[in-house]
């Protein structure tokens, strides 16, 4: 859809004129805003629910399905750089290098039904739903090479479950009201992150919604990554003070 | 019981770093080493980034020296004249380390470099420690005397320029190759996070002919020193210690070192320093492994400047 169509469809709504086929929208949630990370983070699971109500003021006062549900959660994006190792001289090193300056820390589409069966690739693209190697663009590389590398940071991402296709994750315990859960590995940084929801029939988009959650680590292991960023002198003196002490009582209880 | 790491950004079993802790901690008070040169090696294969493991294990190495150097206080096993230019030189050293550190993460290659080192010092230093306690023990079963050396002697190294008398030694040798071994310390130990005691001992008493009761105390006291340096070095440099992780080392290697110095008692020196080469020679092994077999992924994601 260009921007004017979408514009005029707006517009249509907004005059009452909309189209039967839009008389519903989405009302989405997630069980948790914000995820702790503390000593005993061992990876956690996030539930996003919700459901397919009539447009208000819609004449129409039923949904009519079946729906699809496709939902995107990504993460903080950073730089990455995927390495091959070549043997030189019998010794295995790593000779090749590209940098992806924008790679998102998780990645991950849940869907009702498997996402090519959902909408078409042209879909896709428009509303940058999976990851396809144009979702991830590499810095300053030979275009021979950038394919192939992008293929493997999507695999290697994908062996370590930060990045994820979840085929029939989604489930509809109503006609209109859905519910998902993702496991959010245990490595996930901090920062924050953004849930979409796709509200999909016959492979057209019909309402999307976005929710922000965070992820942040608390307690001591804040302050400690905080004081390690901030004050990196201080806290390099506090683990040489940490590791004396620790030293010195090890001498004395254990004295012989 | 898992335990999450703040700077390594990951979750690993309490139990499972204070028992590799306490591993190395009993080696290390067995032979008399700071472990460091075990316990980064076993930190990178079991998972935490090379970056992370050398310098917590810098901060940990702290801690396993200030134990054993107060223990040697006591019995005034310390040179302290020596230790000073040991300690100025190796602070340089650690400067140069911790800047190639730095600058060799970000070409990719600090893996590599690690690994390479690794096999080097620990092949040639297992080699010549497994060598010498064959012969020794050799020499024993024969019953022939060993051949002392002559107080008198002295290599080429005696002859350099630069000259100074260390009271406590008993020495009056050249500065500069004390200036030399201290910063190569220095620089090897920020490089790889290992104090380099097994490098060091055996430099101060071959080398510069320091007398064995005085050896131990005094390599202690300068990779006291120089750890310390080096961790706060690496903490503004590259913020990658994790105090979480290094604590959790310290009290699992600072015990293990109790029990590892008592049996240490029992046994003979060169059973001991045959044991000591041989596991030397086994980490060395295990890095030629990785450097030479096929590995089974040759790709590889890391974050910024952190290979991996």
């Amino acid at each position: 859809m260009t921007l004017a169509l979408r514009l005029l469809a707006a517009l249509m709504l907004l005059t009452g004129l909309a189209l039967p086929a839009q008389a519903q929208r989405l009302i989405s949630t997630l069980s948790e805003q914000e995820i702790s990370i503390d000593s005993t983070f061992a990876g956690e699971s996030l539930t996003l629910f919700g459901n397919v109500e009539p447009e208000i003021g819609a004449s129409d006062n039923s949904v009519e399905g079946p729906f699809d549900i496709i939902i995107t959660v990504q993460g903080p994006s950073s730089e990455r750089t995927v390495w091959r190792k070549s043997r030189v001289f019998g010794v295995w090193l790593n000779t090749q290098g590209i940098r992806f300056p924008n790679v998102p820390a998780l990645y991950h589409v849940l869907t009702t039904r498997p996402l090519f069966d959902t909408i078409s690739p042209e879909v896709q693209e428009e509303y940058q739903i999976g990851l396809g190697p144009q979702a991830i663009p590499a810095a300053d590389a030979d275009p021979d090479l950038k394919g192939a590398f992008t293929q493997e940071l999507i695999r290697l991402m994908t062996e370590s479950r930060r990045f994820g296709q979840n085929d029939r994750f989604v489930t509809f315990l109503s006609p209109t009201f859905y519910s998902a859960q993702l496991v959010l590995p245990a490595d996930v940084p901090n920062g924050t992150y953004l849930a979409k929801t796709f509200l999909v029939k016959d492979g057209e988009i019909l309402d999307e919604r976005a929710e922000r959650f965070f992820v942040r680590t608390t307690g001591i292991e804040r302050l400690l990554s905080n004081s390690a960023r901030d004050y990196p002198l201080l806290y390099g003196i506090a683990c040489v003070l940490l590791a004396l002490f620790t030293g010195w009582i090890g001498a004395v209880a254990f004295r012989r | 019981m898992h335990i999450y790491l703040p700077i390594a950004e990951l979750s690993v079993n309490l139990f499972f770093l204070i028992g590799i802790g306490g591993m190395v901690g009993f080696l290390s008070g067995l032979f008399g080493v700071g472990g460091g040169f075990l316990l980064t090696p076993l930190l990178i294969f079991s998972g935490i980034p090379a970056p992370v493991a050398v310098a917590s294990v810098t901060a940990q190495v702290v801690a396993a020296s200030t134990s054993g150097a107060q223990s040697y206080y006591r019995r005034g096993g310390i040179d302290f004249q020596l230790a000073f230019f040991l300690i100025i030189s190796g602070v340089t050293g650690s400067f140069l380390g911790v800047t190639v550190f730095s600058a060799l993460r970000s070409v990719g290659q600090l893996e590599l470099v690690i690994s390479l080192s690794y096999l080097v010092f620990l092949g040639a230093i297992g080699t010549l420690m497994l060598v010498e306690a064959v012969r020794t023990a050799w020499r024993n079963r024969d019953g022939r005397p060993r051949p002392h050396k002559l107080p008198g002697q002295h290599s080429w190294i005696h002859g350099l320029p630069l000259r100074m008398r260390f009271k406590r030694s008993n020495l009056y040798i050249s500065l500069l190759p004390v200036l030399a071994i201290g910063c190569f310390i220095g620089f090897l130990g920020a490089l790889l996070g290992i104090g380099g005691g097994f490098i060091l001992v055996p430099a101060l008493v071959y080398l510069l002919r320091v007398p064995g009761n005085l050896v131990i105390g005094t390599s202690l006291v300068q990779v006291l020193a120089i750890m310390a340096a080096t961790t706060i070095l690496h903490a503004v440099d590259s913020g990658s210690v994790d105090m979480l992780l290094a604590f959790c080392l310290m009290v699992g290697s600072v015990t293990g070192a109790q029990f590892g110095a008592s049996l240490g008692q029992r046994m003979r020196g060169d059973q001991l320093r045959g044991l000591l080469g041989l596991i030397v020679l086994a980490v060395a092994l295990r890095f030629a492994y990785t450097l030479l077999a096929t590995p089974e992924e040759v790709f590889s994601v890391s974050l910024p400047g952190v290979t991996g």
